[in-house]
């Protein structure tokens, strides 16, 4: 179940030239800011069209631009944690999990749910509103909806970046635990050096194509 | 609260709907001037008592309005218009029952003023006095009285040095409003529109010959899908009782 | 008090404001969400009625309507009968002169929901209908309701397009504002002064709950 993806976008000025693999477990795309990185994971999401190129999951082909397939987002089983959560404030935690949850039976999605809950640590505040909890509890509630459905791929935009010093380690270290036992491929998006660290593997980006490989920071133990 | 809102939206909804139940079989449709507004309503008054059977509606209007509605497909049965020239406009485009058109009534063209302005009126010229500031006239593009009252105007030789103090109104009743309410100093309206307002007299009459002549011309609309019907009321106008509502209301024959 | 204008133009507001609230829902939606050619151009057409005169917006519904019309034509062909002089006609020109602002302010409303949360639910399998549904609209809720109390204002206020394409037929198309002016116009004063206030007063009722409903759903 790996990724392997060719894109080409121009839009304003700005061209993108990526090609990229991602295998289980923890994969960083790592740059600079302007660097195309979120541009990539919503191409690969099919959120924007490509000009040209190959989006293929564990072997089926999401998009080709040559032989004329684009499959909608609606369909492609890809988990997208955006960089502001984006949970829906006009529900609480647990019916933004069960929202995941879709074409699930309701006992079925309700249980799921909970039990996400209960993994993620988010059990004490199934029933609050997205307002009253805090950055981390909120990207991991954005995680669980995500993940509720078993997504072939998980996507995740600078997940850390609106989250200070102390929450950022922890959730680090979280996403380094959660990525180990789920076996899919998650891609996560970041310009931080620090995140990079934790991943299994790093694809440099710079201007909208690979960049040379940078000296990191050692993986923590 | 948001329960009783909901009921009180509802129980409009029922109330609504109960307020416009239809009555009788055959229904016809007048499209008159609004000068007529008072004996009409009382001549369909008068039918519709002889003649359950039959609902008069009318609809009031500027002549100049009536004709471009009917002109555009409206559902009129009967047009009775101020002015012969809107009657004629329809007639040229062929959207009158042959034979149907007759002249059923007449007017005077009157000055009015306000009951209790103190300014001096004696003839036509006295309007180019200071103390008259307004002087109100309908729309000669829409309202027949206004064209008749630019006739009458040019006739005085006074349609220029009155310009600067003319205020047009979008039909007689306006016109006659607004000398009510003191708004104009004096206003041209028909003899009847006089009568019906306590708040004005009647200064001069315009003799007959300084404009056209005021004739009602009224005519079966050729689509209409009641003619015998309308027929039966147009009958009934130009009888005898008919022509006396018109009298008592101040029309000419 | 003759209480038919009164009852009618309820009928006729409630129900205009109905029209127009998904008339213009959905045209809100389709300006809001779609990058198409001629999108400037929709949308001045959607804010004329608000530019222009009431009565020319009449003209242009006679025009249109009329059984020469363009749609008249068709509606006449179709069912022998035209719109001219019914009530239904009254509720055509209170929806038409609503619609520019229901459509403006739901426009505003759901360009203004993130489009994060818009994405978020079409990767969790949601198609567009079901996103605007169940994200869209409950999110852009406060400004879909404000466009709607407007129309129902407006709808309830109409007099110039209603006169054209209605008609001031007493028993049958005279709404409120029709019958106050009637009753002024051959100076039946003390009639128009009740008219006018039981006018005022039912708006100002109506507004009131509306816009504490409204309200409601705030903390």
């Amino acid at each position: 179940m790996s990724l392997a993806t060719r894109l080409q976008k121009r839009v304003e000025g700005f061209a993108l030239d990526m090609e990229l693999e991602a295998a289980q477990g923890l994969t960083v795309l790592f740059g600079p800011s302007g660097a195309g990185k979120s541009m990539t994971l919503r191409l690969i999401a099919g959120l924007l069209r490509p000009d040209a190129g190959e989006v293929t999951l564990g072997g089926r082909k999401l998009f080709s631009s040559t032989e004329h397939i684009d499959i909608t987002p609606q369909k492609r089983n890809i988990g997208y944690v955006f960089q502001n959560h984006a949970l829906f404030p006009h529900m609480t935690v647990v019916e933004n999990v069960i929202f995941g949850a879709k074409g699930l039976p309701d006992a079925q999605a309700r249980g799921e749910a909970k039990s996400l809950l209960l993994q993620f640590g988010l059990e004490a505040h199934a029933d609050k509103y997205p307002r009253e909890i805090s950055g981390g509890e909120r990207q991991r509630a954005a995680f669980a909806r995500a993940a509720i459905r078993r997504p072939a791929l998980m996507l995740l935009d600078e997940p850390f970046s609106a989250l200070d010093l102390k929450n950022r380690v922890m959730m680090r270290g979280w996403l380094r635990e959660w990525s180990e036992k789920f076996s899919i491929p998650v891609l996560c998006v970041t310009h931080d050096a620090q995140d990079a660290a934790e991943a299994d593997s790093v694809i440099f980006m710079e201007n909208g194509r690979p960049a040379q490989k940078q000296d990191l920071p050692v993986k923590s133990i | 609260m948001k329960k009783l809102s909901l009921f009180i939206l509802l129980a409009f909804c029922a109330g609504a709907n109960a307020g416009t139940a239809q009555p009788p079989a055959t229904r016809l449709l007048v499209c008159a001037a609004s000068s007529l507004k008072d004996a009409f309503t009382k001549i369909g008054a008068d039918y519709m008592a002889l003649h359950p059977d039959v609902h008069v509606d009318f609809n009031f209007a500027a002549s100049g309005q009536l004709r471009f509605q009917i002109e555009n497909g409206a559902p009129a049965d009967i047009f009775a218009s101020a002015a012969q020239a809107d009657m004629d406009a329809l007639d040229k485009k062929e959207l009158l029952l042959k034979r149907s058109r007759k002249d059923f009534a007449s007017n005077t063209l009157v000055l009015v003023q306000n009951s209790s302005s103190t300014i001096k009126l004696a003839g036509p010229q006295g309007l180019l006095q200071d103390p008259v500031k307004n002087v109100a006239a309908g729309n000669p593009d829409t309202v027949p009285a206004g064209r008749y009252a630019a006739q009458a105007m040019a006739y005085y030789k006074l349609s220029d040095s009155l310009k600067p103090k003319l205020v047009l109104g979008e039909n007689v009743r306006q016109v006659l409003d607004y000398v009510a309410r003191g708004e104009a100093d004096a206003g041209f309206v028909f003899a009847t529109d006089a009568l019906t307002e306590p708040k004005v007299k009647t200064v001069f009459t315009v003799p007959n010959a300084a404009h056209a002549p005021i004739v009602y011309p009224l005519a079966i609309i050729k689509s209409s899908v009641q003619p015998k019907a309308a027929k039966a009321f147009e009958d009934y106008i130009l009888s005898k009782k008919g022509r006396a509502v018109l009298t008592q209301y101040g029309f000419g024959k | 008090m003759d209480w038919f204008p009164f009852l009618l133009s309820l009928k006729v507001a409630l129900l205009a404001t109905a029209i127009t609230a998904a008339a213009g829902g959905a045209l809100a939606y389709w300006l809001a969400m779609s990058r198409f050619k001629g999108r400037a151009a929709v949308e001045a057409l959607v804010t004329l009625p608000l530019v222009l005169p009431p009565t020319v917006t009449g003209y242009y519904l006679v025009m249109l309507f009329g059984r020469n019309g363009f749609i008249g034509a068709g509606l006449y062909a179709l069912t022998g009968r035209t719109i001219m002089f019914t009530w239904w006609a009254a509720v055509l020109a209170s929806a038409v002169v609503a619609l520019p602002l229901m459509v403006k302010t739901s426009q505003a409303a759901i360009e203004g929901v993130d489009r994060e949360m818009i994405d978020s639910a079409y990767m969790l399998g949601y198609s567009r209908f079901e996103t605007a549904l169940r994200v869209i609209f409950p999110l852009a809720a406060r400004g879909l309701a404000a466009g709607i109390i407007l129309s129902f204002a407006r709808a309830i206020g109409e007099f110039g397009a209603t006169l054209m394409l209605a008609g001031n037929i007493p028993g049958r198309t005279n709404t409120m504002p029709l019958a106050i002016y009637s009753l002024a116009a051959s100076g039946e004063w003390g009639k128009a002064q009740a008219m006018v206030l039981a006018l005022t007063l039912s708006s100002f009722v109506f507004l009131y709950i509306a816009n504490r409903f409204v309200g409601g759903r705030r903390k």
